[in-house]
């Protein structure tokens, strides 16, 4: 089994689990078990030996006993194995032969669990008295029915999911690629740093089944204390470099390497896989969500340096230094769902430091960080170069990272671009800031027209916590409005009510007319489109058109291919409707997104957090679309603590704070700049 | 939310107690359980175990129980009723006089005893297993099962499955609302059900599955898996 083949069957069943909790909302004495099919997905994604089956069963009988109110939970422990092994075999069998097989193993896989299950339970029984036999066959006619019925919706979920699962895991192996480009081979560097802890010469790598080079002729030499920062637009090649330094592309990847690299003097080929390399170098990814494996901060901590075979006492006086440096020692025992995406990424390096490496890569793992964290990061990385370690930051600002650092490289289409010190490299690219709007100021809204949206005294409270405080505004036709405020400050909460995913507890909302407190959200949702901050919390259709035109169905409209086109053409993604939407960038996705419910025609439309995620290219497209929304007659509404696009684009800006209204203006960027 | 999980926090006898001693007792109340067909063994059996529920504050979740349970109940005993006789003859479910003179369907002594071994024998099991589960922190589960040599990439596996219920029951929520926010409304009937799963079940099976590359790469730079145990 390899490393990632671990967390797949780990997370699958905790799919399955949570797939099987709400499938109890059903009542009945003997539910039926959605964890098999989730269980067999990952045996066919996997597929494991024999006796890694066997394991892989006996996990899922722990989880569905743990999970399940099993009327026998013992049972899961024997039924899960036997269900995991028929399952393996049948795919084994039939899956150069037939296009449905992981949908017949995982029925045939079903099958056998079920009925073993039930046989266990029998034999349990059996012991009590010998004339039975009538009760238990009545008892296995009850449950057989059953058995197939569950069998037949495992298979077909198994199905539906295993085409974008396997593309999932496809893409994630390429998933970095660079678009090709030119690229000026780099040179004159002195790369035979004999000083040199981390040194490159001439290094390029192709991923498997790529044609071009992801990363291309990378020469850089860093010595002992020295921090190098490297920026560049999205799929400039930053995480497969980092990844090159982390020596994860010489041990763990299938691609093509040409050129050198070495660690402390060595080929990196020499060394003993990733873990000999890892004593060395500590590596912070930028999702700190996929870092975190155990079930609370603490843990996480200490079975790292468990691993490292540390003395209990030794461990103890290392965490909780670790955790008050980094400023997380306050979340000692929270479990990782209850964090932050910034108190996350602060997790992931305080784990990552704990273990305490000479060469620690942190890849855009500051992206979440508010302002005061980030300095504080920051200023400890400084104290962590002073006291020797060599560092290697990747970012897309490095404005307040250049105080740190010795060297700045910016990539792009795989290649280096420019390098030199922070000044050098200042120097010799032209300034990012973008030019200040310079359109005329908009009119006056026309107080006269009736508002498209009126929010009146609006509360709502999670528990005992007050989320939103009565608040109360109106918006007009054709506005462009920005909601900022802080983390917390209750900005998607509050457009959550605008198409009745939440409702008022007091107050109201109203919508074109519409009572948004009891109006259904089917209907709201064509007179409000929001488009949430993550794309890929939606896509799921295998085409782009088919992903715009579920939302199209959903409202009940005929004319579904031209209100496609045309939302696809205004998004700049005409020629794009074939193909699979997970491939697309992610400015692609986000504008794909942003068509989903164009295409719904809704008079306003509200997105959350635009342009996290984007490089500065792919956010000023993204602002540029909003604009032609505006004067294409939609009311725009955008969730935000971006300032810099605030600034650039909004005409209203409204500010929240703990749940309240504190300012409200009209094109007044200063302030907002403040 | 935290109810997949059913671990209750609290500070009670059967939170203190070793988890590998708990497992034991599971062990022996499963055995004990199958073997005596004494009505009066088990159903002391089940008052124990819920006078220890009691003890650790527990009783609530395992009442909750209670309705599945009698269902369960009720429906083996319409089953043993239906397929077995033994014993005295307490009453007839059909009364006299209705199909035939002496009444149909009758309902002996040995058919109630036998609902009644088996049913308890059910109750034993599932409230001592559900016990465990509330009264054990899954991070102690995990330690035993480390205890009991289960090798590091199952412990992993299993580790993983934990820690991301939570998480990925919050990202099911989001995934859900944002379907909304598009028309989404799920179909009818047992097909159109199961097809109204895609929009959910793609989205949160693709963006997990993601995430496993950093997972596997974590996995091997923090060492569990070249761990000397």
């Amino acid at each position: 089994m390899k490393s990632q083949d671990i967390p797949i069957i780990g997370i699958l069943l905790a799919i399955g689990a949570i797939v099987r909790y709400l499938s109890l909302m059903i009542p009945g004495p003997i539910v039926s078990n959605l964890v098999i099919a989730f269980y067999c997905l990952a045996i066919i994604l996997v597929i494991p030996t024999f006796k890694e089956t066997l394991g892989i069963g006996i996990v899922a009988g722990i989880i569905c006993a743990m999970v399940s109110h099993s009327i026998f939970p013992p049972g899961n422990l024997i039924s899960e194995p036997v269900g995991a092994l028929v399952c393996l075999l049948t795919y084994l069998l039939l899956r150069n032969h037939i296009a449905v097989s992981p949908g017949i193993a995982t029925f045939l896989g079903t099958l056998a669990s079920g009925t073993t299950f039930v046989g266990v339970a029998m034999l349990m029984m059996a012991p009590a008295i010998a004339s039975s036999y009538g009760t238990m066959a009545a008892f296995t006619a009850t449950i057989i029915p059953i058995v197939v019925l569950t069998a037949g919706a495992n298979g077909v979920i198994a199905q539906i999911l295993f085409i974008p699962a396997s593309r999932a895991l496809q893409h994630i192996r390429t998933g970095d690629s660079a678009s090709s480009g030119h690229c000026p081979r780099s040179s004159g560097i002195p790369v035979d740093d004999a000083e040199a802890v981390l040194m490159a010469r001439d290094f390029s790598y192709t991923y498997e089944g790529e044609k071009a080079p992801t990363v291309r002729h990378i020469d850089a030499a860093l010595r002992r204390g020295e921090v190098l920062l490297i920026t560049g637009p999205t799929a400039a090649g930053k995480t497969t470099l980092c990844l090159a330094f982390a020596g994860v592309l010489h041990h763990e990847s299938g691609g093509s390497i040409s050129g050198e690299m070495y660690l402390l003097g060595k080929d990196f080929r020499e060394f003993n896989g990733i873990g000999e390399v890892s004593r060395h170098i500590g590596m912070v990814f930028d999702d700190a969500d996929a870092q975190l494996i155990f079930t609370s901060v603490e843990e996480e901590m200490r079975s790292g340096l468990e691993n490292r075979g540390l003395d209990p006492a030794t461990i103890e006086t290392r965490i909780t230094s670790v955790m008050e440096r980094c400023g997380i020692d306050d979340l000692r025992l929270r479990p990782p769902h209850t964090l932050s995406g910034g108190q996350k990424q602060r997790v992931a390096l305080a784990v990552t430091l704990a273990l305490d490496p000479d060469i620690l890569i942190l890849d855009e793992s500051m992206s979440e960080l508010d302002g005061a964290a980030r300095e504080r990061v920051i200023s400890l990385l400084g104290e962590l170069k002073s006291s020797g370690k060599t560092i290697i930051v990747v970012d897309h600002s490095i404005e307040d990272l250049c105080t740190i650092a010795d060297q700045v490289v910016v990539m792009d289409h795989g290649g280096i671009t420019h390098r030199g010190t922070p000044e050098e490299v200042r120097r010799s690219i032209p300034s990012k800031k973008e030019e200040k709007a310079s359109e005329q100021l908009p009119p006056a809204p026309a107080t006269a027209r009736a508002p498209v949206l009126s929010v009146q005294d609006l509360c709502q409270y999670y528990g005992s916590m007050c989320a939103l405080d009565a608040v109360s505004f109106d918006i007009y036709p054709g506005e462009f409005v920005a909601i900022v405020g802080e983390n917390g400050s209750g900005k998607t909460t509050l457009v959550k009510h605008f198409n009745g995913l939440l409702r008022p507890q007091s107050g109201s909302v109203t919508v074109s007319g519409r009572n948004a407190n009891v109006a259904p959200v089917t209907d709201l949702v064509s007179h409000v489109g929001l488009v949430f901050q993550n794309p890929d919390t939606m896509l799921f259709e295998n085409s782009v058109a088919d992903e715009v035109a579920f939302g199209v169905m959903n409202t009940g409209i005929e004319d579904t291919s031209g209100r496609i086109a045309q939302a696809l053409a205004l998004v700049e993604l005409a020629d794009k409707g074939a193909v699979y939407p997970r491939h697309l960038s992610r400015g692609e996705r986000q504008r794909l997104a942003v068509a989903c419910v164009l295409a719904m025609q809704p008079e306003m439309i509200i997105l959350d957090e635009p342009t996290t995620g984007l490089d500065d290219g792919e956010s000023g497209r993204m602002m540029l679309l909003m604009k032609d929304l505006q004067q294409r007659g939609h009311t725009i509404v955008m969730v935000t603590h971006n300032m810099q696009i605030v600034e650039a684009y909004a005409e209203r800006i409204i500010r929240m704070q703990g749940g309240r209204i504190v300012s409200d203006s009209r094109v007044r960027r200063e302030e907002a700049c403040a | 939310m935290s109810e997949i999980m059913s671990y209750v926090s609290a500070e009670s006898f059967l939170h203190r107690m070793p988890v590998l001693l708990k497992i034991a007792a599971i062990a022996g109340v499963v055995v004990a359980s199958v073997l005596t067909h004494s009505v009066v063994v088990l159903g002391a059996m089940v008052l124990l175990i819920g006078v220890a529920a009691c003890g650790a504050g527990l009783h609530r979740d395992l009442v909750r129980q209670i309705p599945l349970l009698l269902f369960l109940g009720v429906v083996l005993l319409l089953l043993t009723v239906l397929t077995m006789q033994g014993g005295e003859t307490l009453f007839h479910l059909i009364p006299p006089g209705i199909v035939s003179s002496a009444g149909a369907i009758p309902v002996t002594s040995g058919a109630v005893d036998f609902a009644a071994v088996l049913s308890l024998r059910f109750f034993a099991m599932l409230f001592v297993f559900q016990l465990l589960i509330m009264s054990t922190r899954p991070t102690e589960l995990t330690n035993a099962l480390m205890a009991l040599r289960m090798p590091i990439d199952y412990v992993l596996m299993f580790v993983i499955a934990l820690r991301f219920i939570p998480s990925l029951q919050l990202e099911g929520q989001r995934i859900h609302e944002a379907q909304l926010a598009r028309g989404y409304n799920p179909g009818k009937g047992i097909l159109g059900k199961i097809r109204s799963l895609r929009p959910l079940l793609v989205p949160l099976v693709s963006n997990s599955l993601a995430k496993t590359r950093v997972l596997g790469l974590t996995i091997d730079m923090r060492g569990y898996r070249t761990r000397v145990r």
